[in-house]
């Protein structure tokens, strides 16, 4: 137990300290864009007066020394106040607090897809039949080099426009869900079944299987109760990465819906370079990463004891 | 964006003391397709490559002379491909669309790889602060979702080939130097490593001639997988308006053009997509080959 | 006591014994198990491979048949025949296998579910991967109560899993239940591993290298186990490459090799009797019998390969003639009168050149009992008085991953003189190694020194050692990992060579030359990659490499544990060889105290990072001092012959 609380401490402080990185990161960033800051606030046509300026400048701290504004801007960000979007303005945090509902629902059921895809399609082929297998291979590939804003297209021409199932655009309710979370899940099924299936066979070559079955344990026993436990180990490395598929691939997901949301507020942000939004954005990215990552991470311990300090 | 860059478990070096096995196990069990769906993915990469580099050769027509009378026409004998709703022959613009996409792809994956390369093995051999200070910078960079912190460097640098070349150099390199470190410090306390010293080998031509090429052949392997996806994520920033700016072809932007018409023309949504995904289809194949060679070459 | 009818295949074990008037057989009690024409053949991408070739065996109830062989003769394929689990590539096909009158050929897969674990248990090697080690070690022992026995409640199968532990002599069973496998000790284990094999009472047990893993002391222990397994009732086929293990145990042995069955019959007469030169072979090639000084392996000259239809040791063996290449007797081979139920395939069987002399019934003098032959005079004559290695007092301690400090070596001191063995002998975490790394100069002592040749060596800056490291040189326990795994054999004999300061070119590749000839390789290795050599072949470039700078001292640790016994007797030949042509010190480590007693002259037993005794071999071996030294040498199975004939009678 005592070794148990020592991971769940090291891996909270080790959150933590990213988080920081992450933080200092965005500043940074925010330092390097090219140009003068205020002129990137009013915009390219405007002829304000150098009082004007000056007032900003006051107003945003432009003038301070970079060390004064990195503490301003840490003081700000541990007071959650994640700055004043440039363009909009209005505070960062209520514009994200906003769009993350559809978009935590689209990630959420893209999630809740691609592991049942994969988990169905691993059980199923893995150290079965060499044909059910390169069925199995064949459908990862393709899941996994389709760009998935591509599939999205397909999806829509195929269902919404010629079939006419599925909304076009909008998210109202389930049906505008459906082609959005299958797009999002297929590449992240893809890899996530190649994973497993690769895991479990390796499980299924491990002296400690064939102990199982003699013991008189069937195929499918064996798979369930001892393979599966060992394929999922490497899943679990895995999770950081699949997050970051979420994030990332929810920006070219609700582009190609039209579906309001992190993504496309992300993607208004860059093109009109409205830095404090990106940052609050990339913030909020390495917050669920982290957060996530360190939740699969105590999981982890749970489910493999080797890794307990003994 | 899906980046296929898993660490892969190296094979140990050196075991308990046991008898050798003479029961064969079960052959090396790789996600990899029987040999000819390799054969034909490299031609197509051949090809690719020179469609890339000779467009000409393949199509007669402008892909960028627009042509307002024959927009949006359907596949047929004289437009394979159809045209777009500026009147542009499909298929030219697909087969010059090559160039940028192969391009950005090749160019992010060599920067990734020098970058991966130099930050894995630097702080591999450096002492346990260096080693320190360069992984917690990886596990920060590597806390942003790839596509995020590429959008994060365009916001800074702004859209174009090169930007986009670079953020996603940026976004790979954390999850490349990982992996050359993990295996610069597997080799450095390996067997060979301890016998070499012991043979009298000198530490600087120690790590030159054995340390080096051994952490990164497995980089330059798992690279060529990472190439497709380097491609992807080209083509990915592209469809949001940030990579190569119009008039010029590229696949990822001909399909978020073609998006506004799919109702109508279908052949839109699909050729310059088709397109991208065979190529990455290729590459992996290709990629996966090459890694399970690799493997095979070095495990036991 | 009546001798039951043979059964009706052309096994002919017991025709002979039905009408001979010798005393009653082992076998006498009714055959629990028959398997008779017994062919496994698996498909490989290189064609079709038979790994089990026309064996046939049968088992009485209670009694224990080993199954010797080195690997690749087919032992292990022959004990999963028995369960089932051959695997999907392999095709089985027999004349007979009965179990318990239950025809074992005709079992669909449900059928051999209820035979498994029931009926039949099965014992493997290392339990640290033949147990689930995400599951704890009472999920693993209790599983098959849960799958044979369904009725039982959850308490009532935990119950049964601490009384099973508690059998097997595993102290403090409720806790060990809940714990993993990794947190127990080895010896614990390979206990709860047995454990889960007789769970649900089968009544057949089949043991396949259940002590390999092991250190001797632990070994010695689960021999017990096994030996009270036997004793409660319990039939036992145990499979096994150490002839010594199996003797103490064994009512009868099969000896394979090449999927066949070479010789079979009770073991006294097989071990002091043999008639299959390799059967003989493998006596001679334990090192324990032997004092140093003799040579262990036959000379073997490599003969022309066997057809498909011949001897597979006709490749190897001195008495093969056409005959042998081209066929084997059919199995009613030679069964002298006096002797039913043992008999060889052979064309020429009886007593070779050089081995243990025909007479029957008697032990032969050449395989007495070896409570330990007297010291061989070391062959090089000790010279001068300065040893070449003076290791004093050397101290090494390394944090362990939870903080705290561990102390591998403590205050560890003995000489090496030129031209002589020492063997350092120890269990594993013995600090052996660490000993050896430092000696190499690739580790720091914390306290001591070492000296070579006069000067200092463990002080030294790296700098100015490296020069001298030449004359220091070590062969690793893996050779394959000490190998850079890209370069092949030139290239690493190259790199070695260069270092040795040999100019490129024509030189080089002559003393390349010299190498391969001094450890025996052939040329046409030179191109290959380690991993595409056998184990023997791949130690002997590893000996090649260290030869290269012609060192006065060679480290050799474990140099030969991973090999088979009959390639680890030509090894140690060569080692021997090459200590006498060369005058090198050899300080030779290993756990196996056969081995050690084969080839050093001066020995130091180490236990716990301490050497707790040293001297002369011989009277080490017969006058221990040290209470872990006797500990040590009771543990260590020997093939003692009179034993065993008085135990099978």
């Amino acid at each position: 137990m005592k070794a148990l609380l020592k991971g769940v401490a090291q891996r909270l402080v080790a959150a933590l300290a990213v988080m920081f990185g992450a933080a200092t990161i965005a500043f940074i960033a925010l330092q390097l864009i090219p140009g003068d800051p205020v002129a990137t606030l009013l915009g390219p046509q405007s002829s304000a007066t150098a009082a004007v300026r000056r007032q900003i400048t006051l107003q945003y701290g432009f003038n301070q020394p970079v060390a004064v504004q990195y503490l301003h801007y840490l003081n700000r960000l541990v007071h959650g106040d994640l700055g004043q979007s440039y363009q909009l303005q209005r505070p960062v945090a209520s514009l994200i607090s906003e769009q993350l509902g559809p978009t935590a629902q689209l990630a959420l059921a893209a999630l809740v897809l691609a592991v049942v895809i994969a988990l169905v399609s691993a059980v199923a082929t893995a150290g079965r039949r060499p044909a059910l297998r390169a069925v199995a291979v064949t459908w990862e590939l393709i899941a996994v080099s389709s760009p998935s804003y591509w599939v999205g297209i397909l999806l829509l021409t195929a269902f919404s426009f010629q079939l006419q199932i599925f909304p076009v655009a909008g998210a109202q309710d389930f049906s505008a869900l459906v082609l959005p979370a299958f797009t999002l899940a297929l590449p992240i099924a893809g890899v996530l079944a190649q994973v497993l299936r690769e895991g479990l066979e390796a499980a299924l070559a491990e002296p400690f299987i064939v102990t199982a079955r003699a013991r008189g344990l069937s195929q499918n026993a064996v798979r369930l109760r001892h393979a599966l436990r060992h394929a999922s180990v490497p899943l679990l490395t895995l999770t950081g990465w699949l997050t970051g598929s979420l994030l990332g691939g929810a920006v070219l997901v609700e582009a190609v819906f039209g579906r309001p949301g992190i993504g496309a507020l992300t993607l208004q942000a860059v093109t009109s370079k409205d830095m404090p939004l990106v940052i609050g954005l990339v913030l909020l990215s390495a917050f669920v990463f982290v957060a996530i990552s360190t939740i699969l991470d105590l999981l982890y311990l749970v489910i493999d004891p080797r890794l307990r300090a003994a | 964006m899906t980046n296929i860059t898993l660490i892969k478990d190296v094979p140990t070096q050196g075991g308990a003391p046991g008898r050798e096995r003479a029961t064969r196990g079960r052959g090396r069990l790789r996600g990899v397709l029987p040999p000819p769906a390799v054969l034909v993915a490299s031609v197509v990469l051949i090809l690719l490559i020179l469609v890339a580099a000779v467009p000409g050769l393949f199509t007669s027509a402008s892909p960028i002379v627009t042509n307002p009378v024959d927009a949006l026409l359907p596949p047929s004998g004289a437009h394979w491909f159809g045209t777009d709703e500026l009147g542009r022959d499909l298929f030219t613009r697909v087969i010059y669309g090559a160039r940028p996409s192969l391009l950005i792809g090749l160019g992010a994956t060599v920067l990734s790889i020098f970058g991966g390369a130099v930050l894995g093995i630097a702080a591999a051999l450096s002492g346990r602060a260096g080693d320190q200070i360069l992984m917690r910078l990886a596990d920060v960079l590597l806390s942003l979702p790839q596509l995020m912190l590429a959008l994060l460097v365009i916001t800074v640098l702004g859209p174009g080939t090169v930007n986009t070349m670079l953020a996603i150099a940026i976004a790979f390199v954390p999850g490349y130097a990982r992996i050359v470190r993990a295996e610069a410090l597997v080799v450095r306390r390996s067997g060979y490593v301890e016998a070499a010293t012991g043979l009298g080998l000198r530490r600087s031509v120690l790590i030159f001639r054995h340390i080096l090429p051994n952490a990164l052949g497995p980089l330059l392997v798992l690279a060529t997988v990472g190439f497709g996806t380097a491609i992807i994520s080209a083509s990915g920033l592209s469809f949001l308006g940030l990579g190569p700016q119009p008039p010029s072809p590229e696949w990822g932007a001909m399909l978020s053009d073609g998006r506004n018409y799919l109702s109508t023309a279908w052949w839109l949504g699909v050729f310059p997509g088709l397109a991208i995904t065979l190529t990455v289809i290729a590459v992996n194949l290709v990629g996966r080959r090459a890694q399970a060679r690799f493997t095979r070459r070095t495990a036991q | 006591m009546t001798v039951p009818a043979a059964p009706s295949s052309t096994a002919d074990l017991s025709s002979t014994a039905a009408t001979s008037p010798a005393k009653p057989l082992a076998s006498s009690r009714a055959p629990l198990l028959v398997v008779d024409g017994l062919d496994v053949t698996f498909a490989t991408a290189a064609g079709p491979v038979r790994a089990v070739r026309n064996v046939s065996f049968t088992l009485a109830e209670g009694e224990c048949l080993a199954i010797v062989g080195e690997s690749g003769s087919g032992k292990s394929v022959t004990a999963r025949t028995l369960v089932g689990l051959t695997g999907g590539r392999s095709s089985v096909k027999a004349g007979q296998i009965t179990f318990d009158g239950q025809d074992l050929t005709a079992l669909t897969e449900t059928g051999w579910r209820a035979v498994r674990g029931r009926e039949i248990g099965l014992v493997f090697q290392d339990a640290l991967v033949s147990l689930d080690p995400l599951r704890t070690v009472g999920a693993e022992v209790g599983e098959p109560l849960r799958t044979h026995r369904r009725s039982l409640t959850r308490t009532e199968i935990h119950d049964e899993v601490i009384t099973l532990l508690s059998n097997v002599g595993i102290p403090d069973p409720e806790q060990r239940a809940r714990q993993y496998p990794h947190q127990l000790s080895g010896g614990l284990r390979q206990r709860a591993l047995i454990a889960s094999a007789i769970a649900a009472e089968p009544r057949l047990v089949l043991a396949d290298e259940p002590t390999t893993a092991l250190d001797v002391t632990v070994q010695a222990q689960v021999l017990d186990l096994l030996e009270q397994l036997k004793q409660g009732g319990t039939t036992l086929l145990l499979i096994s490459h150490d002839l010594a293990v199996v003797a103490r145990l064994a009512d009868r042995i099969a000896v394979m090799h090449g999927g066949l069955i070479v010789e079979q019959g009770p073991a006294g007469q097989l071990l002091s009797n043999p008639q299959h030169p390799y059967t003989q072979a493998l006596i001679a090639a334990v090192p324990s019998i032997h004092a140093k000084g003799t040579t262990l392996s036959a000379d073997t000259v490599e003969q022309p390969a066997a057809g498909p239809g011949g001897c597979p040791y006709a490749v190897r063996c001195l008495r093969a003639d056409q005959r042998c290449r081209e066929a084997l007797p059919a199995r009613a081979g030679n069964e002298s009168e006096n002797e039913p139920a043992h008999q060889s395939l052979c064309w020429h069987p009886g007593p070779g050149p050089g081995g243990p002399s025909p007479a029957a019934g008697s032990t032969s003098s050449a395989l007495a009992t070896i409570k330990i032959s007297t010291t061989a005079a070391p062959l090089v004559p000790a010279t001068a008085a300065d040893p070449l290695l003076d290791v004093d007092a050397i101290s090494k301690r390394f944090r362990s991953p939870d903080g705290s400090w561990y102390d591998a070596v403590q205050d560890v001191s003995f000489q090496l003189r030129r031209g002589e063995t020492l063997g350092l002998v120890g269990e594993s975490g013995s600090g052996k190694t660490t000993a050896a790394r430092i000696v190499l100069g690739l580790l720091a002592p914390d306290s001591g020194s070492v000296r070579f040749d006069g000067g200092p060596w463990s002080e030294l800056r790296e700098r100015d050692r490296r020069t001298r490291r030449r004359r220091i040189q070590a062969v690793y326990q893996d050779p394959l990992g000490s190998f850079d795994p890209r370069y092949t054999v030139a290239r690493i004999l190259g790199e070695a060579t260069a270092l040795a300061g040999v100019r490129r070119g024509a030189d080089r590749k002559t003393r390349i030359s010299e190498l391969l000839d001094q450890v025996d390789l052939p040329h046409g290795l030179l191109g290959r990659r380690p991993r595409e050599l056998s184990g023997g072949q791949r130690q002997r470039v590893a000996i090649a490499r260290a030869l290269a700078p012609t060192p006065d001292i060679l480290v050799c640790d474990e140099p030969v544990s991973a090999l088979d016994v009959s390639i680890q007797a030509q090894i140690l030949d060569l080692l021997a060889a090459l200590q006498r042509d060369l005058q090198m010190a050899l300080l030779f480590i290993s756990h196996d105290l056969g081995v050690i007693h084969h080839v050093s002259d001066q020995i130091a037993v180490m236990k716990d990072g301490r050497i707790v005794e040293s001297g002369a071999v011989g009277d080490v071996f017969s006058n221990p001092t040290a209470e872990y030294t006797r500990e040590l040498l009771a543990a260590v199975p020997r093939l003692d012959l009179d034993e065993v004939r008085n135990g099978s009678e």
